[in-house]
C-alpha cells in the first residue's frame, strides 16, 4: 500500500507541475494577445496628451533589446527560462527587480492567510461538529442563521468596522501596517508581540470571512455521517461521546480538506481587500497598488507566486488525504 | 427460570412531519438466561425499533411508555451515562447493516481497543490478547487486525462484528438481521457461528429476522411480530408445527423449499399496514382470509401474560366470556 501511495503522490505532483506550466503560459500569452505593446507605455501614442517622440532607430533597438521582434514561441521559451531563474523583469513603478518586491511581500501574506486559515478551519470544524451533533436544536438553528450572516458582510466593510471599534475607539489594536515603524525592540518576544498585535485585526477579519463556509460544509457532512450505520454501532457499543465524535470527524475531514484547498483561490481574493483596508504590506495590497499603477511585471509576478502557493497547498492537501483515507488513489 | 430481559407494555411512537408513527404497540416480551429467542416479522413491523429501544439508541423524536428491565433492574428512563455503561458491556449488539457498521477508515484493532477502553481499564497487553482471542473465535486471522474494514469481505466483516459485540462477554446479545445481505452459504455459517459463540460464552441472545426458516434452527422460543404487535409466541416446535395465528400460518406457507422441483410459493397478499394509521381492530384483518364476524367488531386479545396468540381463533371460552 505504501508503494501505491508514493506512486499516487508522484503522479499528483506531475499533474500539478503541468497545471503550473499552463498557468505560466496563460500568464505569458494573455497580455500579449491584447492590442498595443510595451513600447506604447514608454513612447505614448500620437493622440495621447504627452507623446514622447522617439525615432524609428531607437524604437528598433529597444525592440531588439527586449526580444520583441522574435516570434511569440521564442519569446515564450525566453520567458520560461527567465522564470526558472526567478527573473520576472523590473517593476515599472518601483524600478527594482520584481522578485525582490515579491520576496519582501510574500511572507506577510503567508503569515496572514496561514493564521486565518488555521483559525477559521479549527473553529469551523469544532462549531460545525457541535452544530451537527445537536442538529435540530436551538444552538444549531441559531448558528445556521449567524454564520451565513457573517459570510454575507463584505470583508472590507467588516474590516472598516473592526478598525473603527477595536482600533480607533478602544485603541486596543493598531489600525495599519504589519509592524510599528522605526521601533527598537527589546527582544524577540517584544518583536513577536508587535507583529501579532498588528496581525490580529486583519487575521480575524479574514477568518470571519472564511469560517462560515467551513462551518456549513463541516456541519452538512457531519449530519450526513451521523446517519451512517457505523455511528449507530458506535453508540450501541457504548462508546463515549468524544470517541464517537472522533469517528465522525475522521470520515468528514477528507472532503473538508479538499474543499478548503479548493477555496484557497477565493481566499487570495479576500486578502486583496483586507490587506488594502488594513494597509497590510502583503501581496494583496501589492496587487491592488500595482493595478492602480498599471505595473504589469509586478502583477504577473504576483499572480505566478500566488498560484504557486495555492497549488502547493492543494498538493499538501492531496498528500494529507491519501494518509487519512487509504483508499484514495487506489483505483 | 429467571428472566434476563423483561419488556412490559412497551409502546413507542415517533412524531414526524407526516404525523405520528405508531411503531410498537403494547409489546410484552421476555428473554430468560441462556435462552435464544427469535423475533420474526416483515419489514416495517417494528423489530429493529424494539431492539434499538431496548438499547436506547433511537431516542430522537421518540415517545415511549412501558417498562424495560434487565436482570431485575429497570433500564428505561435511566441516566444516559448509566445506559452507555450497559451498552456494549452487558448488552451486545450485532447491527442490521454490519457491512457498514465499522468505521471504514479506522483499523480493526483501534475499533476493538476503543470498545474495551470505553468500559474497562485494561493494559495494552490485555487488550491485545483479548482482541486476538475474540478474532480467533470467529475465524479471522488475528494478524489482520491492523487492516481497515474495507479490506475485508462482507462475510468477514460480519464475523468481525460478531467478535466485536461479544468482546466484553455481555450477558445478552441482540442480533438485528445478522444474515441479511449475505449469500445463502455464508448465512448458514454465520448462524452456526452465532449459535456456537453464544453457547460457548453462555450468553442469552435475541435474534431478529424476517426469515423464519433461517433462524428457527437456533431458537428456543419465537415471537412473531406484525404491525408493531406481538401476534403469536411459543416454543420453536409450537410455532413451526402448530401455528394458530393466520399470519404465522401464512409466513410458514411462504417458505421457499430448497432443492426440489419448481413450486409456486404462496406469499401473503396485500401490503403491510401503515404505521401512521391507528387501527381499532386487528391490523391483519385486511390481508387475512379467515376473517369472521367478530374480527370486524371486537379487537383480538393482546399477546400478554398467559395469552400466546393475538387472534380470536386462538381464544377459548374464557377470553370471550359472553
Amino acid at each position: 500500500m505504501d508503494r501505491k501511495r508514493s506512486g499516487h503522490i508522484i503522479s499528483r505532483g506531475l499533474e500539478y507541475a503541468i497545471t503550473f506550466f499552463l498557468i505560466l503560459a496563460i500568464n505569458f500569452f494573455l497580455p500579449r494577445v491584447m492590442p498595443g505593446g510595451p513600447l506604447l507605455s514608454i513612447t505614448g501614442s500620437q493622440s495621447s496628451d504627452l507623446p514622447v517622440v522617439i525615432d524609428e532607430e531607437t524604437k528598433y533597438k529597444l525592440m531588439e533589446y527586449y526580444h520583441l521582434n522574435d516570434p511569440l514561441h521564442i519569446q515564450f521559451i525566453h520567458y520560461i527560462s527567465d522564470a526558472l531563474h526567478l527573473d520576472f523583469g523590473y517593476s515599472i513603478f518601483y524600478n527594482v527587480p520584481v522578485v525582490d518586491i515579491l520576496v519582501g511581500r510574500l511572507p506577510w501574506t503567508i503569515l496572514l492567510m496561514g493564521t486565518a486559515l488555521v483559525f477559521s478551519t479549527i473553529f469551523g470544524i469544532i462549531i460545525g461538529l457541535e452544530s451537527a451533533w445537536k442538529r435540530g436544536e436551538k444552538l444549531d438553528h441559531a448558528l445556521l442563521v449567524i454564520m451565513p450572516f457573517f459570510r454575507s458582510i463584505p470583508a472590507f466593510f467588516l474590516g472598516a468596522i473592526m478598525i473603527f471599534v477595536f482600533g480607533y475607539k478602544t485603541g486596543w489594536f493598531p489600525t495599519s501596517g504589519s509592524m510599528t515603524p522605526y521601533m527598537n525592540y527589546a527582544g524577540f518576544i517584544d518583536h513577536a508581540l508587535d507583529i501579532i498585535s498588528h496581525l490580529a485585526l486583519p487575521m480575524l477579519c479574514l477568518a470571519a470571512f472564511e469560517m462560515p463556509g467551513t462551518y456549513l460544509l463541516v456541519r452538512n457532512i457531519c449530519v450526513q455521517q451521523l446517519g451512517k450505520p457505523y455511528v449507530l454501532m458506535a453508540e450501541a457499543r457504548g462508546l463515549k461521546e468524544r470517541t464517537i465524535k472522533k469517528h465522525v470527524l475522521i470520515n468528514s475531514i477528507v472532503p473538508v480538506i479538499n474543499q478548503i484547498a479548493a477555496m484557497l483561490g477565493f481566499m487570495v481574493a479576500g486578502t486583496v481587500f483586507i490587506e488594502t483596508v488594513f494597509s497590510y504590506p502583503g501581496m494583496g495590497m501589492l496587487v491592488y497598488n500595482s493595478f492602480i499603477e498599471r505595473d504589469y511585471p509586478v502583477l504577473q509576478g504576483a499572480f505566478i507566486f500566488m498560484s504557486l502557493v495555492v497549488l502547493a497547498c492543494n498538493y499538501v492537501a492531496d498528500i494529507a488525504c491519501s494518509y487519512i483515507d487509504g483508499r484514495t488513489g487506489q483505483e | 427460570m429467571m428472566s434476563l430481559l423483561d419488556v412490559q407494555g412497551l409502546t413507542v411512537n415517533f412524531s414526524t412531519k407526516e404525523g405520528i408513527h405508531y411503531v410498537l404497540k403494547n409489546v410484552d416480551f421476555n428473554i430468560n438466561k441462556g435462552e435464544i429467542v427469535g423475533l420474526i416479522g416483515e419489514s416495517g413491523s417494528g423489530k429493529s425499533t424494539l431492539a434499538m429501544t431496548i438499547l436506547d439508541i433511537n431516542s430522537r423524536s421518540r415517545e415511549m411508555s412501558g417498562n424495560i428491565s434487565f436482570s431485575g433492574e429497570k433500564i428505561d428512563n435511566i441516566k444516559k451515562e448509566k445506559m452507555r455503561q450497559l451498552r456494549g458491556k452487558r448488552i451486545g449488539f450485532v447491527p442490521q447493516s454490519s457491512m457498514n457498521a465499522l468505521n471504514p477508515l479506522v483499523k480493526i484493532k483501534s475499533q476493538f481497543f476503543e470498545s474495551i477502553k470505553a468500559h474497562t481499564n485494561m493494559s495494552r497487553e490485555e487488550m491485545l490478547s483479548l482482541t486476538t482471542r475474540s478474532l480467533e473465535m470467529v475465524g479471522i486471522t488475528p494478524s489482520r487486525m491492523n487492516s481497515c474494514p474495507y479490506e475485508f469481505s462482507g462475510g468477514q466483516r460480519q464475523r468481525i462484528m460478531i467478535a466485536l459485540s461479544m468482546l466484553l462477554s455481555p450477558e445478552l446479545i441482540i442480533a438485528d438481521e445478522p444474515t441479511t445481505a449475505l449469500d445463502a452459504t455464508v448465512q448458514l455459517k454465520i448462524i452456526e457461528l452465532l449459535k456456537n459463540v453464544v453457547q460457548q460464552k453462555q450468553t442469552s441472545m435475541l435474534v431478529i429476522s424476517h426469515d423464519l426458516h433461517t433462524i428457527s434452527k437456533i431458537c428456543d422460543r419465537i415471537y412473531i411480530m406484525y404491525a408493531g404487535r406481538i401476534v403469536e409466541t411459543g416454543t420453536r416446535d409450537e410455532i413451526l408445527n402448530n401455528p394458530v395465528h393466520p399470519y404465522t400460518q401464512k409466513l410458514l406457507a411462504s417458505r421457499l423449499p430448497l432443492m426440489c422441483e419448481p413450486v409456486r410459493v404462496k406469499g401473503i397478499s396485500g401490503t403491510p399496514p401503515s404505521t401512521l394509521k391507528k387501527y381499532e381492530v386487528c391490523e391483519f384483518m385486511e390481508r387475512c382470509d379467515r376473517v369472521s364476524e367478530i374480527c370486524r367488531t371486537v379487537r383480538p386479545p393482546e399477546c400478554t401474560g398467559s395469552m400466546k396468540v393475538a387472534c380470536h381463533l386462538g381464544c377459548n371460552l374464557e377470553c370471550h366470556p359472553e
